[in-house]
């Protein structure tokens, strides 16, 4: 009983930190760097209080200073200091130099790690560069900022999820996806949405990124092999703030911005007096009359006269956001904690879209003994995803139906109500869709670990972590008849999601330095995770209007109700040893034992491992004279890691239901396979890392080879089996790539600090094996010799000179204007070949300067949905077509555009697979560039404020592009249907510390 | 302290060690090991194996309707009548196949292999302890042997030459390869062809087993057509065709007796037989007639709804892709019940069988396909005696029986009478490409339509056999295809 008074003790500090009283005496010296330079613009100021000042630009200071309390001295280059007063009244500083990159810890697997004495390929960011970025979720903010780490989007929809790769696609049918690990605790992986349009749920999404401490990203086996049989795609380590011994120290931010939609390349749609003539072209063509009252396309040019709409403009607006957060930070040498709360509103680009949260954090630790500590780490969030349905082709769909409305066709009547009866548009109107549908996801989503370390003897801590991670999530859709046209209203569908996992991670860790030389370190481990997830969805066609909600007069047969459960355990032992002679030769072993229930009867169990080794040269005799040379490190590793992304239950016979003669029976459903088993990575790295010229240029190079061996694929076998195929490990395919991470000091003197850094990967994919077949897929096709995606399309040549037809290419070479001659051929990929990212950053005193530019380069698009009706020749008369169809061919001789068009377009010009809708998708995109300035601290004491930063940033404030549309990124495939493309926006915001 | 300290962290250690915590079995589909561990599974599991004889690529559909086109019983009239002609049935109606387009009959019936092989192969082995009569057992391994021999059969009679065409001069037993015989369930399984006579002994081992294990008045529980489950008359008259088949004449003989002799069954009066609404090809449901075995269709079951099924195709006002021929329309004298059953369509042109009319009124949904009736087995017995058999009814007397209640002169007892009674019988249900090759007589017909249709195919021809699909040699190395065809 007594300790849980303690730990609420410790939770109450938030609110009852009190200053100690002292006797007070007068403090001055001077601040001056290793060269015996004084160093103006130093903060001086008295720990855990307010008490503070600037060196002047003689590096001097005075200030009355408690006489027991704790100076500490800062100014960016330069390692804080801390010294005790005791009782002085004249302290001059010796500011040593910051060399962040050797003398950094990283997060790794189950623990943490001098970066020197790291062995495998591990990237991090520092959570300031997050919380930095004025973006609302992380994985936008990790966008470009890590080699080897490629974010795409399919969606700029705020609340999102994103795609992100590391070091390519290993995968065809398991997931590609990678494991994301908070606080030591794996959390779910894969999104939790009920209605795949949204594209959201991402438990990530749940975090705030001012909370977090720092990102470590493992890209090769070695780094990722302790996680074993989750680690083929790398893990991403997220580690949120803990609490600091001192004073309560708040920190309140708020943030608002407005974001629109806006193309870098031009596109357009066409308006109402370009898509008359376009049309009436068309008609021409068709050889019809289009002022014939009577004809099939009757076009006059009287449409002209009556009310123009712009529906892309009607259906969107600018966007706006707010955020408003509050956290604080303290703790004695018992207690500490972490807190915060946020609030956050988007409103999107498009009527309908909208996005709020809450989510609150607490961290705490507290000893119960000098050599036992435990600690809670909870996170909770509530978002509500409003819902039109983006990422569709439907009507309700803001973007895809305001492209296609035809100009001449009002949106909204005479007496301002919106048109739901346009015949073109199928009865709907996006925007009265948007006002009057009832469509959301509410998620809950509750993250609580609580961890216990006891440190028996010295050098040994032994741990246990049981989290419990759980999403609660309400669905409605509800179609009003005020939007929807008679046979389409009252449907009504509610659903709702649970999942909860458990894990508890149970660890033993031992480190020690033998001899003076011999330093050691050991953990081993056991893990169990449980996974439980279920679904519920109700429907009905016949919701009452007036309350549409599933009531006890609705006609049953109306109505429908599913269900669906599934289910994971997971039970797991690993051990890691790492050892290092002199701070010179370093080495690492993982192995890790997997047991899931999600694989075959006899293949239950992996053992997965790795070895690294590196070499510090810098730390050899013979090196330690080159002056210039301030780091030289070399790495190697080699491992086997897992993927077990695959849905449960493939392993199990199954059998389903069948009935026949009016008897119910089963029929079996799915073959069993009890050898099915993990798909296995084997992976080299082997890496540089260097830093010279007093650290000013500092950088590192990783080359790898991961081949994925026993790939998931749907393998053919005999029909007398009673089955065609089985879900089976056969197969392989590589991934082979270099990344490169270099940053420099341009400037960097006591008043300037211009840095620029940038990395670049290059990583190809080739599938190496299929289980004998020569490809998958049918339009995007996994073939063998070639990458995770190729586009298989017919082969179009151009426009006909003479008369205005489209010209295809056949099997033997020539030329037709027939498309069911044409000839199909591998045409492009979606898969970037380089990704990367540069940033610059100048600070001046407290102004500060930033940009980042994120770019990927080396693959095509497909925009097949968008253009086969928006770019149809003809064909599609009921839509508006893009801008960029007007180069169309006009008179005999007219080369390089498109085909005439013709109303009621057969020829196949406009149909999906052919490579005129391919595009080359490189781009370079400014992705961020922000002006924030520290309000000197001798203005902002006097009002009690020890920090006060004021920002303004634009964020993809321009994208380099070629490609027809509103932007490049269309997510891994290429290929997206009516998406909510990336919007530009500009963000303000002030935070003040106090 | 420390004590309740190590408590702490060893409870949190061994949480994890409880037994079968990697086990976690699917909570929406049963497990095979779930369904096949109690008796009520293993009856399910039975009543579904039926479903898929009502698939499209058996009896529901291509199998009969394939048959049907290769022989002068089919007929392409053509869009101009068939209006909504679909193109499909052409490589039939040509008898024009490749191991890139044969018939879809080899995964279908397979497929139902497997299911009885998981019924019969879980009562088999005692260790599986499902307690339950063993009656109540042996009437579902019954009902499971029948549906695997009737597979093996179909597929035998499919895939694999005519069983005497292979008969070496001086030799008693054919030579040539039957189909691979499956009596176990093994994902991994490669199986090679057996040879005809080890084939068709499987089929006939099958069948004695379930008639000697089958409770003589067992027939399912449930469902709404009491003639499409399996019972022991059901059993023995399969058993007497596969002996006709495999040309053991005493057995086919005897066989048809016992079912003839059943009392289960009575021939069909002309007036039943002629078109019309009340006719028994559009009885619903099924009552006491001529049907031992049927395959029951209807458009609400897993398998034989939609348009393709055989209502659809061999109608004018559904695809109309297989119509019937006036080379069948002549076999018949114009007293003859069995005349008014090749018809043209409602504007009277072409002709199409009236045998599957739908079970509606007048509207195309689905029938029934009869696999066994009663006059097979006067015929059987027929055809038996005249090669031999002994019996107490004579070929004539079994002869005249089928004329007597079809309004049909009686034919004199010889071989080549009993073919024709055959053809005119069983015209579109499904027999008389099997008759012709089992008999080794060309396929002739002169009523085609285009110009590429093979109005003759001798005995011994290669066709006579369809290939095996090309996929399965990609994935099987034991397999052999049958001559004439390509692997590819």
């Amino acid at each position: 009983m007594k300790k849980i008074k303690l730990v609420f003790t410790a939770a109450a500090v938030l609110l009852s930190f009190v200053l100690a009283s002292a006797q007070n005496v007068n403090l001055s010296g001077t601040v001056k760097d290793s060269h015996g330079d004084p160093l103006p613009g130093a903060a001086v100021y008295v720990q855990g209080t307010t008490t503070g000042t600037n060196t002047n630009i003689n590096g001097e200071y005075s200030l009355t200073v408690p006489s027991r309390g704790t100076l500490v001295v800062s100014i960016i280059g330069y390692k804080e200091q801390q010294l005790p007063i005791n009782g002085r009244s004249v302290i001059d500083i010796i500011m040593e130099e910051d060399s962040q990159i050797l003398e950094d810890v990283v997060v790794v697997a189950y623990g943490t790690q001098k970066r020197e004495a790291v062995t495998g390929s591990v990237t991090s960011v520092k959570g300031e560069t997050i919380a930095s970025a004025p973006v609302t979720s992380i994985e936008n903010a990790l966008s470009g900022k890590l080699a080897g780490v490629a974010i795409s989007a399919n969606s700029g929809q705020p609340g999102a999820n994103t795609y992100i790769r590391i070091r390519g696609t290993g995968s065809i049918n398991a997931s590609n996806a990678p494991l994301w690990v908070v606080d030591g605790i794996p959390i779910v992986s894969s999104p939790v949405n009920f209605n795949g349009n949204a594209q959201t749920g991402s438990a990530i999404n749940a975090l705030n990124p001012n909370d977090i401490e720092s990102i470590t990203v493992l890209k090769d086996a070695a780094a990722a092999a302790a996680y074993g049989s989750r680690a083929a795609n790398g893990v991403i380590l997220v580690t949120t703030k803990s609490g600091r011994e001192g004073a309560a120290q708040f920190t309140a931010r708020a943030k608002f911005g407005m974001n629109w939609l806006q193309s870098d390349s031009g596109f357009r749609m066409m308006n109402a007096e370009e898509l008359l003539t376009y049309q009436r072209d068309a008609i021409y063509n068709a050889g019809m009359d289009p002022d014939d009252p009577s004809g099939a396309y009757y076009r006059p040019l009287s449409l002209l006269n009556g009310k123009i709409s712009n529906a892309v403009n009607e259906f969107s607006r600018i966007g706006q956001l707010q955020e408003y957060e509050i956290s604080a930070r303290g703790g004695n040498n018992r207690a500490k904690f972490y807190s915060s709360f946020t609030y956050q509103k988007s409103e999107g680009v498009f009527y309908g879209i909208d996005y709020n949260k809450l989510q609150g954090r607490v961290n705490t630790s507290y000893k119960l003994l000098n050599n036992l500590e435990m600690g809670v780490r909870f996170n909770l969030a509530y978002t509500k995803q409003s819902d039109v349905p983006m990422q569709s082709l439907y009507n309700a769909n803001p973007l895809w139906s305001g492209m296609g409305w035809l100009p001449w066709e009002p949106t909204t009547n005479d007496e301002g109500l919106y048109v739901t009866n346009s015949a073109v548009n199928s009865g709907e109107n996006a925007r009265a869709s948007a006002t009057y549908d009832d469509k959301w996801d509410k998620t809950w989503h509750i993250n609580g670990t609580v961890n216990l370390r006891w440190t028996p003897i010295k050098n040994l801590d032994i741990e246990t972590k049981n989290s419990m991670e759980t999403f609660f999530l309400n669905s409605r859709r509800y179609d009003s008849p005020m939007a929807h046209r008679a046979a389409y209203a009252d449907q009504l569908d509610e659903g709702k999601r649970e999942i909860i996992q458990l894990t508890t991670s149970n660890t033993i860790t031992y480190g020690n330095i033998f001899g003076g030389y011999h330093s050691v370190h050991a953990v081993v481990g056991q893990e169990a995770m449980s996974y439980r997830s279920k679904r519920h969805e109700m429907y009905t066609d016949q919701a009452d209007p007036n309350m549409p909600y599933f009531l006890a007069s609705l006609d049953q047969s109306h109505t429908e109700i599913q269900y669906s459960e599934s289910n994971e355990t997971m039970l797991s032992f690993f051990g890691i040893a790492d050892y290092n002679y002199d701070n010179r030769y370093f080495a690492q072993a993982n192995v890790r034992a997997d047991g899931s229930s999600l694989f075959g009867a006899d293949n239950k169990w992996g053992v997965f491992w790795s070895v690294s080794a590196s070499w510090n040269a810098t730390n050899e005799k013979f090196l330690k004279n080159v002056k210039w040379l301030d780091l030289l490190k070399v790495r190697l590793s080699y491992g086997v890691n897992g993927n077990n992304g695959i849905d449960p239950y493939k392993a199990y016979g199954l059998y389903g239901a069948a009935i026949y003669n009016g008897i119910s029976g089963y029929l079996p459903s799915q073959i069993e396979n009890r050898m099915l088993s993990w798909e296995r990575n084997l992976t080299w790295n082997a890496g540089i890392d260097f830093a010279m010229f007093k650290n000013r240029l500092s950088g590192s190079i990783d080359i790898y080879d991961r081949k994925t061996v026993d790939l998931l694929l749907t393998k053919q076998i005999p029909q007398t089996t009673g089955f065609s195929s089985i879900f089976t490990n056969v197969g392989s395919m590589k991934n082979q790539g270099v990344e490169l991470l270099l940053n420099y000091d341009i400037i960097s003197n006591r008043d300037i600090l211009w840095t620029i850094g940038g990395n670049f990967a290059y990583n190809k994919t080739t599938i190496l094996d299929l289980g004998g077949d020569e490809f998958i897929g049918t339009n995007t096709r996994q073939v063998v010799g070639m990458g995770m995606y190729t586009y298989y399309l017919f082969d179009y040549y151009g426009v006909n000179p003479s008369n205005g037809e489209a010209l295809w290419v056949t099997e033997d070479g020539s030329l037709t204007n027939q498309y069911s001659k044409a000839r199909r051929y591998y045409a492009g990929s979606p898969e970037p070949k380089w990704v990367g990212g540069f940033n610059t950053s100048f600070n001046w005193k407290g102004l500060s300067l930033s940009a980042f530019f994120e770019f990927k380069a080396g693959h095509q698009i497909m925009l097949w949905n968008e253009n086969h009706y928006l770019h149809s020749d003809g064909a599609q008369m009921d839509m508006n077509q893009f801008a960029s169809a007007l180069n169309y061919w006009k008179k005999p001789g007219d080369t390089g555009c498109d085909p005439k068009p013709v109303a009621g377009n057969t020829s196949g010009s406009d149909d999906w697979t052919t490579d005129r809708w391919l595009q080359d998708a490189s781009y370079l995109r400014i992705k961020d560039v922000t002006l924030s300035y520290t309000i000197p601290q001798n203005l902002t004491k006097k009002i009690y404020i020890n920090n006060l930063r004021v920002f303004v940033s634009g964020l993809n404030l321009y994208c380099f592009n070629g490609v027809d549309y509103w932007d490049p990124e269309q997510g891994v495939t290429g290929i997206t249907a009516g998406a909510y493309p990336l919007t530009k926006s500009f963000v303000g915001g002030i935070e003040l510390t106090f | 302290m420390k004590k309740y300290i190590i408590i702490a962290f060893a409870a949190a250690f061994a949480f994890v060690s409880c037994k079968g915590f990697l086990e976690e079995a699917p909570k929406l589909s049963q497990s095979d090991v779930l369904t096949l561990s109690t008796f009520d599974g293993l009856d399910m599991a039975t009543a579904g194996a039926y479903a898929p004889l009502a698939s499209s690529n058996w009896y529901g559909a291509s199998f009969i309707l394939s048959n049907e086109m290769q022989t002068m019983n089919g007929k392409r009239w053509g869009p101009m009548i068939s209006k909504y002609e679909s193109g499909r049935f052409k490589d039939e109606y040509s008898v024009h196949y490749s191991s890139n387009n044969t018939k879809a009959l080899w995964g279908t019936a397979y497929f139902v292999i497997l299911s009885c092989n998981s019924v019969i192969n879980t009562i088999e082995n005692e260790e599986n302890g499902i307690v339950a009569l063993t009656q109540d057992l042996d009437n579902l391994k019954a009902e499971c042997l029948f549906l695997r021999a009737l597979a093996h059969f179909d597929l035998v009679r499919t895939y694999a030459m005519p069983y005497n065409i292979a008969v070496a001069a001086g030799s008693k037993e054919p030579t040539c390869l039957g189909v691979p015989v499956v009596l176990t369930v093994d994902a991994t399984a490669q199986p090679a062809r057996e040879t005809m006579v080890n084939t068709y002994k499987q089929i006939i081992d099958d069948l004695l087993e379930a008639e000697r294990i089958i409770d003589p008045s067992y027939a399912r529980a449930g469902g709404t057509d009491k003639y499409a489950k399996i019972t022991i008359t059901a059993i023995q008259a399969l058993l007497s065709r596969v002996y006709l088949y495999s040309e053991n004449w005493q057995e086919a003989a005897n066989y048809a007796t016992k079912v003839i002799e059943s009392g289960e069954y009575s021939m069909w009066p002309a007036e039943k037989v002629a078109n019309g609404t009340s006719s028994v090809w559009r009885e619903e449901p099924r009552s006491k007639g001529e049907v031992i075995f049927e395959v029951y269709v209807n458009t609400t079951q897993t398998y034989g709804t939609g348009n393709e099924n055989v209502c659809g195709m061999t109608s004018y006002m559904g695809y109309g892709d297989c119509g019937a021929s006036t080379d069948l329309l002549n076999l018949y004298e114009d007293s003859d019940a069995r005349k008014s059953l090749v018809s043209p369509d409602d504007k009277g042109d072409g002709l199409f069988t009236m045998k599957y009319f739908g079970k509606g009124l007048g509207t195309i949904d689905a029938s029934n396909i009869i696999v066994l009736r009663l006059s097979e087995m006067y015929l059987n017995r027929a055809e038996a005696v005249l090669h031999g058999a002994t019996s107490k009814v004579s070929a004539a007397e079994d002869l005249a029986t089928i004329a007597k209640n079809r309004g049909a002169s009686p034919l004199a007892p010889t071989l080549a009478n009993v073919y024709t009674e055959r053809a005119k019988e069983f015209a579109w249900e499904g027999h008389l490409w099997f008759d012709l090759a089992r008999t080794g007589r060309d396929m002739t017909r002169t009523d085609v339509s285009g110009t590429s249709i093979p109005t003759n195919i001798p005995a011994g021809d290669y066709r006579w056999a369809m290939p095996i699909a090309s996929r399965e040699f990609t994935v099987n190395p034991n397999l052999v295809q049958n001559e004439g065809y390509s692997n590819k």
